[in-house]
């Protein structure tokens, strides 16, 4: 099999989906979860004994989470790689010099005593040097993984059970953004203006940062950032944090291909410790419990969260809900609108392209 | 004979072969398949369904689509006459000679040589609030720093600002080979009849630019409408979809959400724009500068 590696986005479906129309599709593909939905007609699917008769491989030791986002009907749709969620990175001689325990707080209390304390003015000038959080800017999911997070820790939804209507538009979610924005325009230890949080983070300006496991990498690269993660607090009322996976998919192929195909997925997923290093969560519960990854310290914290990840509703419309929610989570941020209001407008829209075919 | 008058006939056709084959692969089927695809429903991965006019009709009633087009609009209101009238003034700078001239043609020009993405990035690190070099200088000299690209007043501001630094240097390429190639003499006579720089300026050489002009300004009308790259690079539609243009829309619309028609339909819609356009300035501007010279 040859390797090809497309930049990951629209192009990459786009192009998948032009690969499986034309009839040359990929022997295997890697796709989240949202965009194997998009799919489901066109890939090989299994029974969970099928694939252990067949090809040997363990289902059972699979992360239950991660193995049920990919079963519909009893049939396996996609044999999972890994999976990410968000992890709380915090500046170890920022907590120290604040006075605080060396460790990422674990409770809405604590997190906001935490940055209360960490937004420091150093020079007097009115402005914070170092800031204890902010999350608004830079790469735009960011926002919305974190409202995902609070909004699934308050009990909320984004959308109904059916799929067919929005959920978010309730007291879980309005109380998650507003959070989120009182950050920024009440307790003021975010700045009003959008920052890049990642580049804040690595040269020390910031002090906690929320972001997934493929920052552990460049973090380290960082040679005086005195660092570590940790789980992401819990701010709503249960521990939930929001997640995503990548997921080795094969497309419908003739059977020579198909079997070769599934010994490389196999294979892949055997020996996934080597994906957890590029900065990852694999899901074999034989891979989680191996020494090897527990000497992968923060990738090992990220994995302490495995157990409650949740996944996003799978809809083929997710691409165009989540443009409408990062629209109107702008104007809340930015505070050009009360977090009622945005989340309210962005239901109505959101409604709309459900109701549309 | 009669062979012979046939061959000649034959000939002409085969000289303009090679561009037609192109030209009917390249523009004419594409156009007419958009034209079709506009009328159907289509994801790629299923089959297509004829819809008729269904989705010109349904985009009118989109709210983000309406959006787009009043923030296309505003884009090319603002950069059209910009990158007018910049280049023009930096070419006529750049047509005069001075020490230094050659170094400042190079360094006023080169930036459009750079691909997208190159310069856009750059921009992108020197905006950033926080860490981006400008607001550090801004800083420095004790101005408030701002979020350039994240306020809804300013990010299509910012977005026109870089297309001019970036695109400036073609216009200006095109300025300046008109501007060496008008007549010399006429200057000199107006020189000695005691016309002043100004009245020069106003009198000969606008006039003999008229039809440069009128060149760029539907170019640049076309690439205004279509503007892209800045979007996708700079700030991905946002702050609260305020610089969401017609092209990032229909990017979205077919690449992302798998609506192929209702993007051929977005497309057909930019034609339209574009074709009213420039009819539009074609007249104001003949009008403005006289029918010819």
């Amino acid at each position: 099999m040859e390797l090809f590696i497309l930049p990951g986005g629209a192009d990459y479906i786009t192009k998948l989906a032009l690969a499986i129309r034309t009839g040359a599709p990929p022997g295997v593909v890697v796709l989240s979860p949202n965009d194997y939905f998009r799919f489901l007609d066109n890939l090989t699917s299994w029974t969970p004994e099928e694939l252990e008769t067949q090809y040997g491989l363990d289902v059972a030791d699979f992360s239950e989470n991660i193995l049920q986002s990919v079963t519909r009907d009893g049939r396996i749709y996609a044999i999972p790689l890994g999976t990410y969620c968000l992890g709380l990175y915090y500046n170890i001689d920022h907590l120290i010099a604040a006075g605080l325990e060396p460790r990422a707080p674990e409770t809405r209390e604590e997190f906001l005593d935490y940055v209360r304390k960490l937004t420091v003015d150093k020079d007097g000038d009115g402005t914070p040097d170092q800031w204890g959080w902010y999350s608004f800017g830079g790469w735009a999911f960011r926002v919305l993984w974190q409202w995902y997070t609070l909004l699934f820790q308050n009990g909320g939804a984004l959308l109904s059970e059916d799929g067919r209507s929005a959920a978010f538009f309730s007291p879980e979610g309005v109380e998650a953004l507003r959070f989120y924005v009182d950050l920024i325009h009440k307790e003021n230890v975010a700045p009003k203006d959008p920052a890049d949080p990642e580049e804040a983070f690595r040269i020390g300006l910031l002090s906690l940062h929320v972001n997934g496991p493929w920052m552990i990498n460049l973090f380290k690269e960082q040679p005086d950032l005195n660092w570590a993660v940790a789980p992401v607090p819990v701010l709503g009322k249960e521990r939930v944090v929001w997640g995503d996976a990548h997921l080795l998919c094969i497309p419908q192929q003739s059977e020579e291909m198909t079997e070769a195909a599934v010994t490389l997925a196999k294979w892949l997923s055997d020996n996934s410790i080597e994906w957890a290093k590029a900065g990852q969560v694999p899901v074999r519960k034989s891979v989680v419990d191996s020494e090897e990854f527990a000497a992968l310290t923060e990738q090992f914290e990220f994995a302490k969260q495995l157990p409650y990840v949740r996944f996003l509703p799978q809809t083929e419309r997710l691409a165009e809900i989540e443009s409408v929610l990062l629209e109107y989570m702008d104007a809340a941020y930015l505070g050009d609108m009360d977090p009622e209001e945005a989340l309210d407008y962005a239901a109505e829209e959101v409604e709309d392209i459900l109701r549309r075919r | 004979m009669g062979t012979g008058k046939k061959r000649r006939d034959f000939t002409p056709f085969l000289f303009i072969l090679p561009f037609m084959a192109f030209f009917l692969v390249f523009i004419v089927i594409p156009l007419i398949h958009g034209l079709l695809l506009s009328l159907q429903e289509w994801s790629l991965l299923s089959d297509p369904v004829f819809v008729g006019l269904d989705n010109y009709i349904e985009l009118l009633d989109v709210r983000r689509f309406r959006a787009a087009v009043q923030n296309t609009f505003m884009f090319a209101v603002q950069s059209v006459p910009l990158l007018l009238v910049v280049p023009l003034v930096l070419a006529l700078f750049l047509n005069k000679t001075f020490v230094g001239q050659k170094l400042a043609q190079n360094a006023i020009i080169s930036p459009f040589l750079i691909p997208s993405s190159s310069v856009l990035l750059l921009w992108i690190w020197m905006l950033d609030s926080q860490t981006g070099m400008i607001n550090q200088i801004f800083k420095a000299v004790g101005l408030p720093g701002q979020a350039w690209l994240s306020r809804q007043g300013s990010a299509m501001g910012v977005i026109v600002f870089v297309t001019l630094w970036w695109t400036a240097g073609y216009n200006i390429i095109l300025f300046l080979s008109s501007l060496q190639d008008l007549p010399q003499d006429l200057y000199e006579a107006a020189a000695v009849d005691g016309a002043s720089g100004w009245a020069q300026f106003w009198h000969i050489t606008l006039p003999l630019l008229r039809n440069r002009m009128l060149f760029i300004t539907t170019l640049q009308i076309i690439a205004s409408f279509k503007l892209f790259d800045q979007v996708y690079i700079l700030t991905g539609g946002g702050p609260a979809g305020s610089t969401r243009t017609l092209a990032f829309y229909l990017y979205e619309t077919g690449f992302r959400d798998f609506m192929f028609g209702r993007a051929a339909a977005v497309s057909w819609y930019m034609f339209i724009m574009i074709a009213i356009f420039g009819l539009l300035q074609a007249k104001l501007l003949t009008r403005w500068l006289g029918e010819g010279v």
